[in-house]
């Protein structure tokens, strides 16, 4: 179970950036 | 000379055939005969490069070798000590991105000297990152020699002057452009091998390494991470030294737009996060096949040679050549085009493309052949005093330029006094906890006393000290300041 947790949890860290990127993205886009 | 495995002749051969190809990529990029090409691959890099470049560079031979090994001993623990704080990491990375994008300079000191109007500062950053950096090179090239010589036989000191004078020769031809193109080449390989041999390991194990690993190996604490204390404190410590290091936010100034500089950080993310996974597994997986007394640093070669042996260790091997040869090309790129920049053209005031050019590739080499003979004489004679300033590298590093960089990125009222006080205040409390830590008077990690004084300095000199001039404030934080803080 600790182990499936942690294969979900580390993905869902790798995806934060890219979320992050599109939000940036669009608070520049909504900006200009 | 130390030989202690037996000369494998088939390795041998296949590690010669990669070694030229790789120096036939490094001649390629030698065609291009500009500075600009050299030092920032003339601003173009798009996002297939700059991604593939990123994964390689994160995942150094110390990486998969340390990781695994520590994975050995304490399992899926080795999550909770990396993949976070690397996920916090990449976020500032993300967060930094734009800012050093948008201003087109060539190095970080020359951002730090730009925006504090500081030749100072730019000379102390440039001298602590080329000082901290060739001490990481000597540390990643010893690990190699030791790795190599298990798998291949070749002896630890002939294989460190043969991985040298391939990674030497190509980043001094080719500088930058050349790095690019090799580390897209190694990332591919080092991707491949990672998931071969953690494939392996799951068919070995018959996946119970990841469905029903044994106890000790399977729990989310163990290790350094023994808390939610340590944790955080672990988090912290990748997260915030992450985004200070220079061969990840030089490739910022590459980038040909704003949106391949977050684009390669946040989809490098995801590929290095697989990989990281696989090494854990591959680390666990080993715990479980190899006898008790082999786990640690050397549990993944000894997995390799004892454990999966065949022709599938030849892809593992060239995965780990591959991650060792695309760290180090980074990070002497980086000492030679900052010592050519920051140093030497600082002292010697306006330099001119061609001979900024020559100058790089003579230090590149100069330090390149340094830290090769110095790593070298070190696997026979060994100096403690390396990996004492090895371990100090990580926590100067973030220590000295965390504040100065980040403030300087998003807080207009960051002042030249303020990043000079930081910097230095930062390094000299770090290398004093890191003193105390050795002597086992405190156990803390020397970031966190060498952070919070470089902030505090930062803050506290910066509001009682004359301001930056208006037109660099301008250049840093055009028309609308959305994200910069003004202070009331």
């Amino acid at each position: 179970m600790t182990v499936y947790l942690i294969l979900v949890t580390a993905a869902g860290a790798a995806m934060v950036p890219g979320l992050l990127m599109l939000w940036l993205e669009r608070r520049e886009r909504d900006r200009d | 000379m130390i030989v202690t495995g037996e000369l494998d002749l088939r390795l041998l051969t296949a590690f010669i055939v990669y070694s030229l190809i790789i120096l036939g990529v490094g001649v390629w990029g030698y065609r291009k005969k500009s500075f600009e090409a050299y030092a920032v691959a003339e601003r173009s890099m798009g996002l297939g490069l700059a991604t593939t470049a990123f994964v390689a560079t994160f995942l150094s031979a110390v990486t998969i070798i340390g990781v695994s090994g520590y994975a050995s001993i304490n399992g899926w623990a080795a999550a909770a000590f990396t993949c976070y704080g690397y996920a916090l990491g990449w976020v500032l990375l993300v967060v930094a991105a734009r800012r050093l994008y948008d201003v087109r300079l060539t190095t970080v000191p020359e951002f730090l000297g730009v925006r504090y109007e500081s030749k100072g500062l730019r000379a102390f950053a440039a001298l602590t990152v080329i000082a901290l950096y060739s001490i990481t090179l000597v540390v990643q090239l010893l690990a190699i020699g030791i790795t190599m010589n298990t798998l291949i036989g070749t002896g630890v000191t002939f294989s460190i002057l043969l991985v040298g004078v391939i990674f030497v020769s190509y980043t001094m031809l080719g500088g930058l452009v050349s790095v690019l193109r090799t580390d897209m080449i190694q990332a591919g390989l080092l991707g491949a091998g990672v998931l071969l041999a953690a494939g392996v390991v799951l068919w070995e194990t018959r996946g119970t390494v990841i469905t029903a690993p044994p106890a000790e190996l399977g729990s989310f604490f163990g290790g350094s991470v023994a808390s939610t204390s340590d944790f955080v404190g672990w988090m912290l410590v990748w997260g915030l030294g992450i985004p200070t290091q220079s061969y990840y936010l030089h490739r910022f100034y590459a980038s040909r737009s704003a949106r391949v500089a977050r684009g390669q950080i946040a989809l490098g993310a995801l590929f290095v996060m697989v990989i990281l996974v696989s090494v854990i597994i591959i680390g666990t997986g080993a715990g479980m096949l190899i006898p008790p007394n082999e786990v640690g640093d050397g549990a993944f070669p000894y997995l390799v040679k004892n454990v999966i042996g065949g022709w599938i260790s030849l892809p593992i091997l060239l995965a780990i050549t591959a991650a060792i040869h695309s760290t180090t090309d980074g990070l002497l790129h980086i000492v030679g085009l900052y010592f050519s920049v920051d140093v030497y053209e600082t002292l010697k005031g306006k330099m001119e493309g061609a001979e900024l050019l020559k100058v790089s590739r003579g230090a590149t080499l100069v330090f390149g052949a340094i830290v090769t003979l110095v790593a070298a004489y070190v696997s026979t004679n060994p100096i403690p005093l390396i990996s004492l300033v090895g371990a100090i590298a990580w926590g100067g590093m973030a220590s000295a330029l965390f504040a100065p960089l980040f403030a300087g990125m998003f807080w207009r009222g960051a002042t030249r006094a303020g990043a000079l006080a930081s910097a230095s205040g930062g390094l000299v409390f770090a290398i004093g906890a890191f003193t105390l830590r050795r002597l086992e008077l405190i156990t803390l990690h020397e970031i966190y006393p060498g952070l919070i004084t470089s902030l505090v300095l930062m803050f506290v000199v910066s509001r009682f000290t004359a301001a930056t001039s208006e037109p660099t404030l301008e250049r840093f934080f055009p028309a609308t300041p959305a994200t910069a803080i003004t202070m009331p």
